[in-house]
């Protein structure tokens, strides 16, 4: 693969990227930033991926990582944060609606959204942009295992939240 | 296999990324197991609703622009050279200038042209969320909390009135762009941390740009307005 085959194929991935890095970011300016510097990171070192397929991933990989240093970085300016988190108060579950089959995009965005930062990752990489583990892994830098667990987890704590039948339905054990 | 043992796999079945060994026993426990087939389905289901949210987002012109420069191999420095190379331009810039004859090359010319252009271009109808409309100092340092790497400020200065700021970069680095009404025409001060300039102006493009040093900051105003009076407005900006 040349540069320009590269270049070419990694761009068709822009729109992708820009959803993933706003969902991660929640700004469209800091998502801008991540993209733009995903890019930058790809055409510096692209002859480091290995094959066309694995693109996709490893340009999510890259965004991921830019994320977490950036969250690590304002970590070590608290003067720079707008909002305290220890004011910032979780919003109510959404009230489940009468049928799942009729669930629409805002209330599921408002489950999501209280899912812990890594389920929701893990559920929107595999449910979202069509994932499979051992790339969610790659993505993330985790286990496959720890992979398998979260998203496991999430889709648990969505359907508690999203449908009343899954609650009494997960709470339910046959006896060995 | 009763269902404490299959269901950590049920998620793994759904997506299909058991081995097939492990995805014959799900299956096998299935046939026997009417909550566990409600559970599959209702994982499927979910995964469906998910699956149908959104997943891609078009970027706005300017990103498309700027990732389509970076394609070129001679605009695909890495950070640590461009912040190389922003230190010493700052460092040296002062003593070079000092020793430039006349008619040689001018690096805060240069500077100076792409500040023009941002001012000229500064507003991207795709990208009006990335800033703020506001006369009110603090409600414009508020939307630049967190996103710079400085202490974000909004000046003001003699007979003129704050509009609004966005956020940008500067050969790279994030940098506040403010927008400044006065006598009917545009003003705008660029800020950032770079040490860029010392107490110098420039004309490029039409325009006159004049730089100075205030604390962490560097103040970069750009207007159609005289040198001196730039430099005045300069003296006289209340930072806080």
């Amino acid at each position: 693969m040349t540069r320009d085959e590269f270049s070419t194929l990694a761009l068709t991935y822009m729109d992708q990227l820009m959803s993933y890095a706003r969902r991660l970011t929640g700004t469209p300016w800091d998502a801008d930033d991540i993209v733009q510097g995903t890019y930058e990171k790809a055409f510096q070192s692209w002859e480091a991926l290995r094959d066309a397929a694995s693109c996709r991933a490893w340009l999510f990989r890259i965004a991921h990582n830019l994320h977490v240093d950036r969250i690590r970085s304002n970590a070590a300016r608290p003067e720079l944060h707008l909002v305290d988190p220890s004011t910032d108060e979780p919003l109510d579950p959404p009230p489940p609606p009468k049928s799942f089959d009729r669930l629409d995009a805002l209330a599921l965005e408002g489950a999501l959204d209280h899912l812990a930062e890594d389920q929701r990752e893990v559920i929107l990489l595999s449910d979202l942009w069509g994932f499979r583990y051992d790339e969610i892994a790659s993505v993330l830098s985790i286990p496959i295992g720890t992979v398998r667990s979260r998203i496991s987890r999430a889709r648990s704590r969505l359907l508690s939240l999203l449908t009343p039948e899954a609650r009494s339905l997960s709470g339910r054990r046959r006896p060995a | 296999m009763n269902c404490s043992l299959v269901e950590p796999d049920l998620c793994a079945f759904v997506d299909e990324e058991l081995t097939p060994p492990q995805r014959r026993s799900v299956a096998a426990h299935l046939r026997d197991c009417a909550a566990c087939r409600a559970r599959i389905e209702s994982l499927r289901s979910l995964k469906s609703v998910v699956a149908r949210l959104s997943s891609q987002e078009p970027p706005t012109r300017l990103l498309q622009s700027r990732v389509e420069r970076l394609r070129s191999p001679d605009l695909a420095w890495t950070r640590l050279e461009r912040s190389t190379l922003a230190t010493v331009l700052g460092v040296a810039i002062a003593l070079f200038l000092s020793l430039l004859p006349p008619g040689r090359p001018d690096p805060l010319g240069s500077v100076a042209a792409d500040l023009v252009t941002h001012h000229v271009q500064d507003t991207d109808p795709d990208d009006a969320a990335a800033g703020v409309a506001s006369g009110d100092a603090r409600e414009v340092v508020r939307f630049f909390l967190g996103r710079t790497l400085f202490e974000p400020i909004a000046p003001s200065f003699p007979g003129t009135t704050l509009v609004g700021g966005r956020l940008l970069r500067i050969h790279g680095h994030r940098a506040q762009l403010l927008s400044y009404r006065r006598e009917g025409q545009v003003l705008s001060l660029f800020v950032t941390d770079e040490p860029v300039g010392g107490v110098q102006c420039r004309f490029a493009r039409g325009d006159n740009v004049c730089f100075r040093h205030r604390g962490e900051h560097t103040l970069m105003i750009v207007g159609a307005f005289p040198q001196e009076e730039l430099q005045r407005l300069l003296d006289e900006a209340a930072l806080r």
